[in-house]
């Protein structure tokens, strides 16, 4: 062993002197060959010769030596390698372009996995990630399967302490992150918004996770309403907001007003179990009472879900037993709750509740859901892209083999085999590929970076080792995959002949080419699919974006009013805001403002089971109603037209009856035919009926987003509702003005009014509303440029194989102009054959996309006022597709026309 | 080239090698020269794969290489017989031996029932 390994190493390090031992002792042996031969009596030259054939091939003898040493292998990869580079020093034109095509394809591919990775793939950093799960559970409503992930704080208490299975579980808030701000002069960047997360106290245990300073959260800190105003900072902000100072530990906080003290900081590295969130600071989640300003019954009650449940599963438990167990658990609790009052809808659909576990040793899968389906698309589409780019650069080499066609010649009658050759011209083209994967990885450095901030979410996107790997297989397979068709084909045919040929002849090229013009066929095929599916996307933007939403999203700015340290609450918050109100319509510029309790697609929503009058549902049938508060001038604010009745008015107080403005689609759907007005709705089955009269009809208006339809809608009057806005409105400014302008307007016009008062989250409606297309324009932009990408790589191709026909029939062009053929003729010789070639690729294409748009249908919410088998779209494509096809064309017709016939025959 | 000559079957250019290093050290054209003579002519090594298994045996141990001077005092690359090699001359030898015995009693056996 030993000894094998000493001689190859020695084989391997000192290979000059190997290699002299080895050629002194065959020649060794050739000279006593041939003196045995002239003592028989021939002479030496005869002797030397028949010695010579007797050996054999040299060459190959000493391969087989190198082989036998175990470095055979080795050895030729050193020497293919360099034999390579000496290659590609010769042809530096040929090499920049495939590294270079190459490149844009691996570097697409590495940035779209790079991503996917750290969305999708890489466990948290935290102990044993694999044994974490995620409870979640499915349920049926109308006949549609559902899944839920939030939970109450009782059903987390029942969980957390009566299961054997698990080594922990943890609770963390579903919701938006929490506005917090440093409270002390301490922090270098005091009033800095960081983002906060209501966890049980388990949350850290659960996790492994021990803080670097100070404590996690004690079993004891999870009980009590608001008893324990606490947090754990994460690393980052330790280092960012009090570099890193060790005394950090019980300096304050304060989150929504409520005054924290820091009791730990966590390890760097970790911000949370969100992929794509990233947390500042943990708060125990009793707080959330006191900070949110919510009601008790939040910490308390069945009804309010609020929680994701993370668990750590024991060593040795399964995931199906844990979830059977944790099931049957569920079950009891459900059968305990008194759902007497409920619908027999709501009963039924209570039933069909299963609890199961989701893996989740990559976290929460709100990445996955939001951008798994997305990014799956993307990288289908850039995988397309690589392979139109590996036959470019298959191309490429096609049309270097035929040049070294004399040089491969040379060297089989030299003595190299078939196999040996291919793994050479194979070692070049995964050289190239190894080469733009390097240069891919800077790329794709760059291109995941611009691709989390297109999706705004906070991810680390550095190369990890799965990516190396995945790039490193990328890289070889293109080189494979680029090479083997070229390289099988140089190195299988009949050499002698290329031999006996002189350099620029021009037979035995059809095999080359006929490869080249399929592998061009099928970049243009690909490429077709890539800019069909990127169109269908772009169309999809465009539809959202230009669909009439039932407002005008022009010139409204929203923000958050909150009632902050004002002394009002509940119903007497209205006339202050009411008065508020006044001043803002009265300031300059604005035309009208008004509140709400949501605004248009800001993605929240309040929907009720709902009662009406003359309206009986079908056995089964879920009448669930939108609503949502507005103060006066709300529909006036929006530009929502309103249809028939009236709109709420000063009349319109606590003791004058509730009133509500229902929308078209409600007073179809539900008074079809009669006049709604009069009649009457209410907002529990159960509850008192003639709760509200409606008033009126509005116009329909999107409400959760863009894409859903328009849900039957209930719009109620805050000012008459109990208990009122306690948890602040949103309001509604329509201006002329700057949003720059209007916001320091609205900011002082607060101030001035109440300094108690809260104005946060400015911003346009139409700000909101880009932002629910965030998904969308994501896609749009990226398939937009992988789609140019495929477009051009694809042109490059058809480009190469008709200056490279011209270029080998410019004899035969010659000739056909000295017979007579204008150049008119010529011209539209080189143009057909390209647009033969695009349309013989167009044909495959547009099959293929036919049959991609049902893969696409299935998956129609990517897609929007579009159908994926559109054959408007793929026509047009096409078209656009021949259209570049014919410019691609154009430079080497061009130069086909201005072949002079003299010139080309005496060419040969 | 002699028409009685017999293509050496797989495994067994091995054997000859170790059988003629086991009398004295030799360096490769002597090996050849050596078979050939012993075989009475009937055995010729190729030399195309004569040095491919030299360095093959080398590299397992079984025979190892030194510079020296050769009969007419030029240099040459001579090979010995290790002591595993030794080792492995019985028992490949033996193993020969076993495979030719039995060879022939099948062949016998066949030409009797024939």
């Amino acid at each position: 062993m030993l000894n094998d390994l000493l001689i190859r190493l020695r084989s391997l390090f000192r290979r000059s002197t190997v290699e002299a031992e080895l050629d002194d002792e065959l020649q060794y042996h050739l000279e006593r060959q041939v003196e045995k031969y002239v003592r028989s009596g021939l002479t030496r030259e005869e002797a030397a010769r028949r010695a010579r054939i007797e050996f054999g091939g040299m060459e190959q003898v000493r391969e087989d030596c190198r082989e036998a040493r175990g470095v055979g292998l080795l050895y030729q990869l050193l020497q293919d390698t360099r034999y390579a580079l000496r290659i590609f020093a010769r042809s530096p034109g040929f090499t920049s372009v495939a590294v270079l095509t190459l490149a844009l394809g691996i570097g697409a591919n590495t940035a779209v996995f790079s991503v996917i990775n750290a969305a999708m793939l890489r466990a948290l950093p935290v102990r044993e990630p694999e044994q974490l799960v995620q409870v979640v559970f499915s349920g049926r409503r109308d006949n549609t399967s559902f899944v839920g992930e939030s939970f109450s704080v009782p059903l987390f208490r029942e969980l957390e302490h009566s299961n054997q299975l698990f080594a922990g579980m943890a609770a963390l808030d579903s919701w938006d992150a929490i506005e917090t701000r440093a409270a002390d002069e301490g922090a270098t960047t005091p009033g800095e918004p960081m983002k906060g997360q209501f966890v049980s106290a388990s949350f850290f245990a659960t996790l492994g996770i021990q803080p670097v300073l100070g404590r996690a959260f004690l079993p004891e800190e999870d009980t009590g309403d608001g008893a324990h105003p606490l947090a754990v900072i994460s690393y980052a902000t330790w280092e960012h907001g009090y570099a890193r100072d060790p005394n950090v530990l019980g300096r304050k906080l304060t989150a929504r007003g409520v005054p924290l003290t820091i009791i730990g900081v966590a390890p760097r590295n970790f911000s949370g179990v969100n992929p794509g969130k990233s947390f500042d600071l943990w708060i125990p989640m009793t707080m959330g009472v006191k900070v949110m300003g919510r009601e008790p019954a939040l910490l308390t009650e069945f009804s309010y879900n609020w929680l994701s449940l993370i668990g750590r599963l024991k060593p040795g438990v399964s995931r199906e037993q844990a979830a059977e167990r944790l099931d049957t658990l569920f079950q009891a609790l459900q059968r305990q709750q008194d759902t007497s009052a409920w619908s027999k809808a709501e009963q039924r659909e209570f039933l069909t509740h299963r609890m199961y576990l989701v893996p989740a040793a990559q976290g929460t899968d709100y990445l996955r859901k939001e951008y798994g389906r997305p990014l799956t698309v993307l990288m289908s589409m850039v995988a397309l892209v690589l392979l139109i780019a590996c036959a470019n650069a298959a191309n490429l080499q096609l049309a270097r083999a035929s040049t070294r066609r004399r040089e491969i010649a040379v060297r089989t009658a030299l003595g190299a085999r078939g196999w040996r050759l291919l793994r050479q011209l194979l070692t070049e083209s995964v050289m190239l590929a190894i080469a733009a994967a390097v240069l891919g990885m800077l790329l794709a450095y760059w291109g995941s970076r611009a691709l989390v901030a297109m999706m705004s979410i906070t991810l680390d996107v550095h190369p990890d080792p799965r990516v190396l790997v995945f790039t490193t297989l990328v890289a070889l397979l293109t080189g494979i995959g680029s090479g083997l068709a070229p390289a099988i084909g140089a190195a299988r045919k009949d050499q002698s002949k290329a031999l006996r040929a002189g350099p620029a002849s021009a037979m035995d090229t059809r095999t080359g080419s006929r490869l080249g013009r399929a592998l061009t066929a099928g970049q243009i095929a690909l490429s077709l699919v890539v800019v069909f599916c990127a169109t269908l996307l772009v169309r999809t933007l465009r539809n959202l974006e230009t669909l009439d939403p039932g407002f005008n999203r022009r010139n409204v700015l929203l923000f958050h009013l909150d009632p902050g340290k004002s002394e009002a609450t509940g119903p007497e918050l209205v006339p202050l805001f009411e008065r508020l109100m006044e001043r803002l319509n009265a300031a300059p510029g604005v035309r009208s403002a008004s509140y709400s309790f949501i605004t248009p697609i800001s993605g929240g929503g309040w929907d009720n089971h709902t009662w009406m009058e003359g309206y009986t549902p079908s056995d089964g049938e879920n009448v669930d109603i939108y609503l949502n508060g507005v103060g006066p001038n709300y529909f006036e604010t929006l530009g929502t037209p309103l249809l028939a009745g009236r709109s709420f008015g000063p009349n319109d107080t606590r003791g004058s009856g509730m009133k509500t403005v229902i929308n078209q689609t409600m007073a179809r759907r539900y008074f079809a035919g009669r006049n709604p007005i009069g009649r009457h709705i209410g907002k529990w089955p159960w509850a008192e009926k003639k709760e509200f009269e409606i008033v009126g009809v509005v116009g329909d208006a999107k409400y959760t987003s863009l894409r859903e339809e328009v849900p039957p809608t209930a719009y109620l009057y805050v000012p008459q509702l109990d208990p009122g806005p306690t948890q602040g409105v949103n309001v509604e400014v329509r201006s002329s003005l700057s949003l720059a302008s209007l916001t320091s307007e609205v900011r002082e016009t607060v101030k001035r009014f109440d300094s108690q008062l809260l104005a946060t989250d400015f911003k346009t409606l139409e700000q909101q509303v880009d932002e629910s297309l965030e998904v969308e324009r994501l896609m749009c932009t990226v398939s937009t440029g992988f789609a140019v990408l495929a477009l051009l790589l694809a042109c490059i191709g058809l480009y190469g194989v008709i200056s490279y026909s011209v270029a080998r029939r410019t004899n035969e062009i010659g000739l056909r102009m000295a017979l007579g053929a204008e150049k008119r003729d010529v011209f539209r010789m080189v143009i057909g054959q390209g647009l033969r070639l695009a349309v013989v690729g167009l044909a495959i294409g547009a099959a293929c996309a036919m049959m991609l748009a049902r893969v696409l249908t299935s998956a129609s919410e990517m897609l929007y006022g579009v159908r994926a088998s559109d054959p408007a779209t793929l026509v047009g494509v096409s078209l656009a597709l021949a259209f570049t096809a014919v410019l691609a064309c154009l430079v080497p017709a061009l130069r086909a026309m201005s072949i002079d016939p003299m010139t080309a025959l005496r060419y040969e | 080239m002699a028409a009685d000559r017999i293509d050496l079957p797989q495994g067994t250019l091995d054997l000859l090698i170790l059988r003629t290093l086991a009398l004295e050290p030799l360096h490769g054209w002597a090996i050849s020269e050596r078979v050939q003579q012993l075989s009475s002519d009937v055995l010729r090594i190729q030399q195309g794969s004569l040095y491919p298994a030299l360095h093959r045996l080398e590299r397992r141990g079984w025979i190892k290489a030194r510079w020296g001077a050769s009969e007419n005092n030029r240099r040459a690359k001579f090979y010995e017989l290790t002591k595993s090699g030794r080792r492995q001359l019985e028992a490949e030898t033996d193993a020969w031996e076993k495979l030719t015995a039995a060879v022939a009693q099948v062949l016998g056996a066949a030409r009797e029932g024939a």
